[in-house]
Formats: structure tokens, C-alpha cells, sequence
């Protein structure tokens, strides 16, 4: 009878030993390594783009509305690295404020977007410190009655800012569209009138949509600093991609030829340079999504050509939003996926290569609905997008983080 | 005719037994006179019929325990034996009286009357406990404004207690239990990062589980009451869980409240995890069985929010393959903003319950578990 008693007793012991207890030591958090995480306030907030910060955190730029009715305010959104919330800050400007993107400075960030002030829209940016604090902000143009869209913002090697997008006004006349760049140096100081550019034809919209700062290793006149803007025009046939190049005095030698191309009469939303080298463009339109490889000639002094390779990625129902590298010939895309016959939208981040081989998706808003805003690859690889959720009658930002397989577990 | 002849045989039929009854009555009167003046020899004689069919239960005790201190008086080990060997097929836990004699106190001495194993049901109410491990939420969880709230929950039990001696018994349960908690939040701080949010998450969790629980228990022989304590394992199984879940969104002074809905949440809980039980309750005899109170503290070890399985319907591959599987997942996620922490649950359970012991009465030898086995299962014919 002793031994019967011992054995169970210790045959008890034994199974709780085994049966670890689970603990704040031994259970690695997972929101280091993936997370979903909404932000917002009353009202409506949409999540347009983010970026690392150097505290490993984020920053989400994206827009507010507040109140019934009211207008669009500039919102700002810090988080730490897994996500939590440090501070939000709206900014606005008397009329509606779209962000368009927000970038990362050494101090502080600085936030890009469409200002209605006084009648007309101008390209407006504003600085802010580490706390989101508004130190500066500036208007492109203000003097001029034009209005215009910020469609796209790049932080220059020399700190200063190129800026493409479209625009409006008395000044458009046939000879010169409807688009624009800028150059803004980062004291918002000594700042030359945005140089207007279109198509001479009139029924043709001519939209910018992507501006980088590149280096043109032309052979015969050696590296040289280049601005590249891609867009799109749209003609009432059809729709053309474009890419445009000048030198590092664009506005003073003009435009070279631009380099037009049909990619199944979708419009332009994303342009990237790529490790390999050229650059890869994203194109879309309600019925699906394509890339392009754009390649380099260093033989050429305008050395850009298209390849005959365009490829439709994803589904028939997915519309591009935004494009990133994250590997060689793997590329991460943020996109919406239209439902038929419904107003309703998913959003959807995958990678997938230039052929349009979906390595992972995942999709977000399947019962609601949900719009992707841009992506981010980190420094270890992951990933992380944020876009805008619809809650019932309102909408919230959200920000979502994989690991770099696209898993989140 | 046939009539009569009918009614005169329900009549000689009504009046059998109690005519029996009666006798028995008679006997067992003669049999205490007969004690009494010491006319012992008589006695077995006298009992044995109405002990074959006639006495009641507790009638029957008592005249065994006649038998036993007659046949102990005149010398008769073997009829004193086999007198409270009936006894205690009777009356098995048979208290020595102080009016008894010293020879059938010695007698009883040499008997095994502690329970071989006894059978139990119980059920009740539970509170559960969750701790969080790592707080995750959809919210920023440095701020933690979810709130978790014990809800009542019920229990049904069966159980075998496997006797080593009075004192000591292995317990092995088989639990069911509806575990439920409650989960409030308020979603999105204002600008400053101060937690004033107004939206509402409101969510009561309720997981069906099954689990079977094996502990040690240590019983005090007391003369009324048995108090006793216990410790041991429990493995346990999620059948299901269930969220009801319920959001409020505050729009200026405007609610926009989210129909509640109740959601299959099953996918993101881990079947699996083992508990620590420790438990105390006090058991009383009620005729030949026992009534009990229960209270038992049930110490979740393992976590219980599935992390492999928490984000897997945003996977495109795996939605497609079963969209259904996945639907009460993504309302609960993105239609409710429920982003799960990890956690662990335990539970306080209060039960009241039955006990049926089962004994055999036996002379005290040395007695091995696989021979109690043994005997628990050997066929009733062949027991006979």
C-alpha cells in the first residue's frame, strides 16, 4: 500500500514538474516581431505612410477629420517599435490638409501634403520636432494663385526636398500641361518657382506621380546627378506611362525626351530604383496591377529605356497603391482589392518577384473595409504598412507588422 | 365467482408482508428478551429468518450486531465473523457504540471497513481569474485600460476516488466546465496620448472545457463531518470558446454602436494546457453515502491565446482554402478591434456533491493496488 501511495505521489509530482508553467520570462512577447494596431480619435483618420524612426519606433503620416463635415487636418501618429502609441498630433491650416507622405529627418520629421489655403490648394510642409512639435512649415508658390498636389516628395542626398505632382491655374496654358517639380532647400529659403510641364496637347492629362534623385553613370561624361520623375499621361485612347529626365540644373536645360509606354492602360502609382540596377514601376487601375522594369544604358547619355517586360502581379481585382524592395527581386506591394458589385475594398501587402510570382499575401478588411496606404521594409527585414480601416461610420488608422516572410506568428 | 376468488388472493397478497412485518417485530423482541435474560443459544434461530427477508435495513444492522456479540459470548469465532462480516456488508463504516461490548470493539479492530474506491458527482459554480502574460491589444498597451472581470460559470463533475486508507485517496475527475470573463476597453487616446478614450469594447468570453484533474487527498476521519484537502493536475481540453462582442463608437456626442454579436473564437485558443488544482471541502454521511461541499482553486499554467493561429486569417492562402473557418476570427479582429494579450485563466469552483462508496469488507491483510483493480472489475457472478 506504501509503495502504491509513493508511486502516485510521485507520478503527480512528475506531471506538474512537466507541465511547465508559462510565465512573463519564458513567453516571448510577440508584438517585437508582428502586430496589428489601430490609432485614431472621434471622428474619421486614414493612414496614408510610414517610416522607421532611429528609436526603432514609426512614424504614420495620414489625415483627420474630426468633426461632422468638418475639414481634413494634417495627423501625425508616433509609435514605439511594437506599435504603442507615444504621441498624435494633428496640424491644420484653416481648409483641408491631405497628407501626402512624411519623411524622417535627422531632428525631427517632415510632413508633405496639399494645403487649401485662400481659394486655391498649395504643396505645403511642414517640420516638426521629435514630439511632433511644429517648428516650421512652408507653402510652394503662395504668392501665385496655381493650385497644386503634392504627389510625391524625395529627401535629396544634400538634405533639400524634390517635389513633383500636378496642378491648375491661370498660368496652365497648352504648351505646358498640367504637372509640376520643385526643388525646396531644407531652410525653405531662396525657393525657384515650380517648373510647369505638360503635353502640347490639351485633351491630355499629364499626372506626376514619382520624383527620385539619381546618379547617371553615363560612360562618356561620367557620373552625373540626375532627377528622374515618372508619371503617366492620359489620353482619351488611352493611357501612356511616362519617365522624364533633366540633369542636376533641371529648369535651366529643360526636359530631355521623355520615354512614354503603354502597360495595359494602367496608370502610374509607384517607381523604385532597385538593387540590380534601373528601376521598377508600378502601375494600376481597377482591374489589376502591372510592373515594368525600366533599365540603365551607361551608354546613353539618356540612358533610361523600358524593357519589353511588363507583368501583371496578383489578382484581376487588385489595384497597386505602393512598391518597396525588400530582397533581391522580391518586392513588397501594398494594394487594394476591389470587391465586385460592392463599394467595399480589402487591403492586401504581398511580395512578389518582377515576374509577378506571389511569394505571400496577406489581406486585411475582408469583412469591412479596408484601404492600403504604404510600406515599409525595416532594417531586419520586416515589414510594416499601414493603411485605413472602416469602422462602421468611421474610419481608423491601422498598422500592421510581419515579419519578413510576411508571417505573423 | 372468479371475482371473488381474484380479490381474496389481492387480499391474502396485501396482507402478507406486513404479516411478515409483523413477525419480524415479534422475533425481534423475542430475540432482545432472550438477550437480555442470556438465553444466547436461541438467538441465531430466532434472527435468521427475518434476516433472510423481513428486516429493514437498519434492523438488519442491528441484528447482526446481535448475532456477533452473541456468537462472540458463547465462543463461536467463526458465526461472530461471519455475523459482522454481514454487518459490514451492511453498514460498512460501522461506528463501535460505547454501549458495546470490548470483544466485538477487539472484533471490529481486525476489519477493513475504509472505502476501496468511491464514486462521486458533484457540480456548481466557478469564477474565472485571467492573468496577463504579455499584454498585446489593439490599443496601446502601455496605457492597459482593459479591464477583465470574473463571470459566474458552472460545473458538472463525476469523479473516482481510488482509497489507500482512511486518510489517504488518489482522486481522478472528469470535469465540465463553462469558464466565463469579461473583457472591457476604451480605444484610441486623445492627441496627447492620454487615456480619455470613449470608444467601447465590451467582450465576455465563455469556453466550454473539459478537463480531468488527478490529485492526492487527505482525508480527516472525523465522527460526523470528513474534512478534507487535496492537490494535484489537471490536464484540460478547450472545446470551445465563444466571444459575445460588443463595440461602441463615439462620434462627437453621437453612439454608433456595433451590433453585439456572439463569435466562434475556438481558432485562437490552445486546445491544450495543464492547470494546478488545490482544493478543500468538508463531507458529511447522509444514511450510508455521504453529501459534500467543495472548493477548488484550479491554476492556469499554460498560455492560452494561440499565437500560431491568432493572425492566420490573414493569410490569403489559408483563408481561400476555408474562408468559413476564419470568418468569426476576422469580425472579432477587424470589425471589433479585439486584439487578444496572452494569457492564462483560473478558476475558484464551489460544488456541492454525492458520494457512493464502495467497500468490501475484508480481514486486514497486506492488499496490493492491481489486486483492488482487480477486484473493481471482476464480474459480479464470479465477485459472488
Amino acid at each position: 500500500m506504501n509503495n502504491n501511495f509513493f508511486s502516485c505521489t510521485i507520478l503527480i509530482a512528475l506531471l506538474v514538474g512537466f507541465a511547465s508553467c508559462d510565465n512573463t520570462s519564458n513567453v516571448e512577447p510577440t508584438s517585437s516581431k508582428y502586430f496589428l494596431k489601430y490609432y485614431g480619435q472621434t471622428g474619421d483618420q486614414e493612414g496614408i505612410d510610414v517610416k522607421e524612426t532611429p528609436d526603432g519606433g514609426f512614424i504614420i503620416g495620414g489625415n483627420s477629420i474630426t468633426s461632422f463635415g468638418g475639414k481634413s487636418d494634417y495627423l501625425l501618429i508616433k509609435t514605439d517599435p511594437e506599435g504603442n502609441q507615444e504621441w498624435q498630433r494633428t496640424y491644420n491650416f484653416g481648409g483641408d490638409d491631405r497628407m501626402t507622405e512624411v519623411l524622417v529627418l535627422s531632428d525631427g520629421y517632415l510632413i508633405a501634403g496639399t494645403s487649401e489655403l485662400t481659394g486655391s490648394n498649395k504643396v505645403k510642409l511642414i517640420m516638426v520636432d521629435r514630439d511632433g512639435i511644429k517648428e516650421d512649415d512652408f507653402t510652394l508658390d503662395s504668392t501665385n494663385v496655381n493650385s497644386y498636389k503634392c504627389n510625391d516628395i524625395t529627401l535629396t542626398n544634400s538634405g533639400d526636398y524634390f517635389i513633383v505632382g500636378t496642378y491648375d491655374g491661370p498660368s496652365q496654358d497648352a504648351s505646358k500641361g498640367n504637372s509640376f517639380q520643385a526643388f525646396v532647400p531644407s531652410s525653405f529659403v531662396n525657393v525657384a518657382t515650380p517648373q510647369l510641364n505638360g503635353d502640347n496637347n490639351e485633351d491630355v492629362d499629364l499626372v506626376f506621380v514619382k520624383g527620385l534623385e539619381v546618379v547617371n553613370n553615363y560612360t562618356a561624361g561620367g557620373p552625373q546627378l540626375n532627377y528622374l520623375v515618372f508619371g503617366y499621361k492620359e489620353f482619351p485612347s488611352g493611357i501612356n506611362l511616362t519617365l522624364y529626365q533633366s540633369d542636376l540644373n533641371f529648369g535651366n536645360i529643360g526636359w530631355g525626351l521623355p520615354v512614354k509606354f503603354s502597360a495595359l492602360n494602367t496608370k502610374l502609382v509607384d517607381a523604385i530604383p532597385v538593387a540590380e540596377g534601373g528601376y521598377l514601376i508600378l502601375s494600376a487601375s481597377e482591374t489589376g496591377s502591372v510592373m515594368t522594369k525600366v533599365n540603365e544604358d551607361p551608354n546613353e547619355e539618356r540612358y533610361l529605356y523600358v524593357t519589353n517586360a511588363s507583368y501583371s502581379i496578383g489578382t484581376a481585382d487588385i489595384s497597386g497603391i505602393s512598391m518597396v524592395q525588400s530582397s533581391a527581386n522580391k518586392y513588397i506591394v501594398t494594394a487594394n482589392i476591389n470587391e465586385q458589385n460592392s463599394i467595399r475594398t480589402s487591403s492586401t501587402i504581398f511580395e512578389t518577384s518582377f515576374s509577378g510570382s506571389i511569394r505571400w499575401e496577406r489581406v486585411f478588411g475582408t469583412y469591412s473595409s479596408y484601404t492600403s496606404g504604404n510600406a515599409c521594409v525595416l532594417s531586419d527585414g520586416s515589414i510594416v504598412y499601414t493603411g485605413t480601416a472602416n469602422q462602421e461610420s468611421q474610419t481608423k488608422v491601422f498598422l500592421v507588422k510581419t515579419k519578413s516572410n510576411g508571417d505573423m506568428k | 365467482m372468479y371475482k371473488l376468488v381474484w380479490l381474496f388472493v389481492i387480499i391474502i397478497l396485501l396482507l402478507s408482508p406486513s404479516k411478515a412485518i409483523s413477525q419480524c417485530i415479534e422475533d425481534w423482541d423475542k430475540a432482545q428478551s432472550e438477550f437480555k435474560e442470556g438465553h444466547l443459544y436461541s438467538i441465531p434461530s430466532i434472527l435468521s429468518g427475518c434476516l433472510q427477508d423481513g428486516f429493514t435495513k437498519s434492523e438488519k444492522v442491528e441484528a447482526y450486531r446481535m448475532l456477533t456479540i452473541t456468537y462472540l459470548y458463547i465462543d463461536d469465532p467463526y458465526g461472530a465473523q461471519n455475523s459482522f462480516i454481514g454487518l459490514l456488508k451492511l453498514d460498512p463504516e460501522y461506528r463501535i457504540k460505547p454501549t458495546d461490548p470490548v470483544e466485538l470493539e477487539q472484533l471490529s479492530k481486525e476489519y477493513i471497513t475504509t472505502p476501496i474506491i468511491s464514486w462521486r458527482v458533484r457540480g456548481g459554480i466557478n469564477y474565472s481569474f485571467v492573468s496577463v502574460i504579455h499584454t498585446n491589444g489593439s490599443g496601446n498597451a502601455k496605457l492597459n485600460s482593459a479591464v477583465y472581470k470574473p463571470l459566474l460559470g458552472y460545473n458538472a463533475v463525476g469523479s473516482l476516488d481510488v482509497h489507500f486508507n482512511k486518510l489517504i485517496s488518489l482522486g481522478i475527475d472528469v470535469d465540465v466546465s463553462l469558464n466565463s470573463y469579461n473583457y472591457t476597453n476604451h480605444l484610441f487616446d486623445d492627441l496627447e496620448g492620454n487615456q480619455n478614450a470613449k470608444d467601447f469594447q465590451n467582450f465576455k468570453e465563455t469556453g466550454l472545457n473539459a478537463s480531468l484533474p488527478i490529485y492526492l487527498k487527505f482525508t480527516y476521519p472525523g465522527v460526523k463531518y470528513y474534512p478534507y484537502v487535496y492537490g494535484g493536475y489537471s490536464p484540460n481540453y478547450n472545446i470551445y470558446t465563444n466571444s459575445t462582442a460588443s463595440y461602441r463608437i463615439i462620434q462627437e456626442v453621437n453612439e454608433n454602436p456595433i451590433e453585439p454579436k456572439k463569435l466562434d473564437i475556438s481558432l485562437i485558443r490552445n486546445r491544450f494546457s495543464n492547470s494546478v488544482i488545490l482544493g478543500a471541502g468538508l463531507m458529511r454521511r447522509y444514511k450510508y453515502n455521504y453529501i459534500f461541499i467543495d472548493v477548488r482553486y484550479r491554476l492556469g499554467l499554460n498560455k492560452l491565446l494561440n499565437e500560431e493561429t491568432q493572425f492566420d486569417f490573414a493569410d490569403l492562402e489559408k483563408y481561400n482554402a476555408n474562408p468559413n473557418r476564419y470568418k468569426d476570427v476576422i469580425e472579432y479582429t477587424e470589425i471589433y478591434e479585439k486584439i487578444d494579450s496572452q494569457f492564462k485563466e483560473s478558476d475558484l469552483s464551489l460544488t456541492l456533491g454525492y458520494v457512493w462508496p464502495k467497500y468490501k469488507p475484508r480481514k486486514k491483510k497486506s492488499v496490493t493496488f492491481g489486486g483492488m483493480l482487480k477486484e473493481m472489475f471482476k464480474k459480479k457472478g464470479k465477485d459472488e
